[in-house]
């Protein structure tokens, strides 16, 4: 993995931030959709997450990942969307209506059934189980861009896994 | 069925998923150039999501907009930004119609020095819930308290002056939250029935003003009703028009922007909607849980204010009061 260790000059720091944004843009975007469960708030979230990138770029020292930091601060982005207070009392679960596309094939099936699943886990739960399986971040690198301990992590790992278990049927996450 | 899904099965399927979703490929250039041409913020979407709360807002709550063929969104120039009309919010359930009954009572017994955060499992989405937060309050009964009052407050903007006239009676409500800075205590936590809930409580020197609501009843039978709240985005949008509303674009002292609104359908009823852009954001703490990972902050970049005129008055009355003149 590819590290930014601090820009020298502006001319650095632009084209640091581009490679990126170029690398991780598609990523962050999934990313903040399956936080947000809305296209649009994943779109904003998205582009809110490479702007403060940008503006803290002179402050990565690569005491982690460049990913973790992205996801870092996009789950923080997201965080506060999903919290902002006017938006509280609005349900915000996935109905298969929300779900982009009709499923035909059974692939397509059982890729909105897990989609729907991990979108209905909630939110604490959700970007847990987002940044292992999904962003292949270990415990130590998700209690890191949480601020939240490795036993915190473990433990929302499990009963993510639990609940969505019991929405699947009995199907479960491998380790 | 008990198979196991592997992290690459579930990344796979993800990814297939959202597979619609595409990166933007001028995001970094437009990111930089804002930058050096030293713009706050990057303009963002209006949302249908941000459309509808402000609509909601825009009613006091009620959820009955009254979407019609005439609906229109207008600009702080008075100009219309679209006709598209609004998605109507999700509803609610038969299942679920009484919980949020018993959320709502439920907020309404906590004192007002006091703050909640109280929600229901919901029964139609497993792991889901339906959450209301409820802030500190301050009640004034009288005009002279309540100005008195916002004369030390600098987050809202208070009218210069009521309406002049003997008054039936006068209620104002003033919102507070707990400083980014300050001290939230939690004084109970628990369940009362289906309902759980956490109860906080700040010093009084931590209360940050959000919003305020008045209502005024006059003897003659003008009725007013004034709302400011800080607003968590800067929107280029004003307010939505329902038929037989027109607006025309006016001038109130201290506002970035101004809109009078005339509803043509019914003569007596006209509104005022202004906007002040805040010099610096204003942060407070969200009401989450107890997890302090969750203590979220909130930021407002601007103020909004409505004023509903009712009965046989001078439309320009309106205006007047924050106008001073």
């Amino acid at each position: 993995m590819s590290n930014v260790t601090g820009p020298d000059t502006a001319l650095d720091r632009d084209r640091i931030f581009e490679r990126l944004v170029d690398q991780y843009q598609e990523s962050v975007l999934r990313m903040c959709y399956y936080c947000l469960n809305d296209k649009s708030q994943a779109e904003d979230a998205a582009q809110e997450t490479f702007l403060k990138l940008y503006r803290t770029l002179d402050q990565f020292r690569g005491d982690c990942g460049e990913k973790t930091w992205i996801m870092k601060i996009a789950i923080r982005v997201c965080y506060d969307m999903n919290h902002s207070g006017w938006f509280r009392f609005m349900n915000r679960n996935v109905t298969p209506e929300m779900l982009p596309g009709e499923a035909a094939t059974e692939e397509e099936k059982n890729d909105t059934e897990l989609a729907e699943a991990v979108m209905k886990l909630p939110f604490k739960l959700r970007e847990v189980i987002l940044l292992y399986y999904y962003q292949g971040m270990n415990v130590n690198e998700i209690a890191d861009a949480l601020n939240i301990s490795h036993s915190s992590v473990s433990g929302r790992l499990k009963r993510g896994k639990e609940k969505l278990k019991n929405m699947l049927e009995g199907r479960e996450l491998d380790e | 069925m008990n198979k196991k899904i592997s992290a690459n099965e579930l990344r796979e399927s993800l990814d297939r998923h959202a597979s619609y979703l595409k990166a933007n490929p001028w995001l970094a250039q437009g990111i930089i150039a804002s930058e050096m041409k030293g713009e706050t913020k990057v303009k963002r979407k209006l949302t249908t999501s941000v459309i509808i709360a402000l609509l909601m807002i825009l009613t006091l709550g009620t959820v009955a907009y009254g979407v019609s063929s005439m609906f229109r969104i207008v600009n702080w120039q008075g100009e219309v930004t679209s006709t598209v009309a609004p998605e109507e919010p999700q509803g609610v359930s038969e299942n679920e119609e009484p919980l949020i009954g018993s959320l709502l009572r439920y907020k309404d017994t906590v004192p007002d020095d006091e703050m909640v955060r109280a929600w229901f499992d919901s029964e139609d989405y497993p792991n889901g819930e339906n959450s209301t937060d409820k802030q500190a309050e301050k009640h004034f009964r009288c005009a002279e308290d309540f100005l008195d009052y916002m004369s030390g407050v600098t987050t809202l903007t208070a009218p210069a002056r009521f309406p002049e006239g003997e008054y039936e009676y006068f209620d104002a409500v003033v919102t507070l939250a707990c400083k980014d800075t300050g001290k939230l205590e939690v004084v109970a936590s628990g369940d009362a029935g289906p309902i759980h809930y956490i109860r906080y409580r700040m010093d009084e020197a931590d209360a940050l003003p959000l919003q305020y609501n008045v209502n005024i009843g006059m003897k003659d039978g003008r009725n007013y009703s004034i709302q400011s709240l800080l607003w968590y985005e800067e929107l280029p949008d004003a307010t939505g028009l329902n038929e037989g509303e027109t607006v025309e674009q006016t001038e109130a002292r201290g506002m970035d922007g101004a809109l009078l609104i005339r509803n043509h359908l019914n003569d007596s009823d006209r509104d005022v909607v202004m906007v002040r852009k805040l010099k610096e954001p204003v942060a407070c703490k969200g009401l989450i849980s107890l997890d302090p990972y969750e203590e979220a902050t909130m930021k407002f970049y601007e103020e909004r204010i409505w004023i509903w005129g009712f009965g046989n008055y001078d439309p320009a009355e309106l205006l007047k009061m924050f106008n001073g003149d």
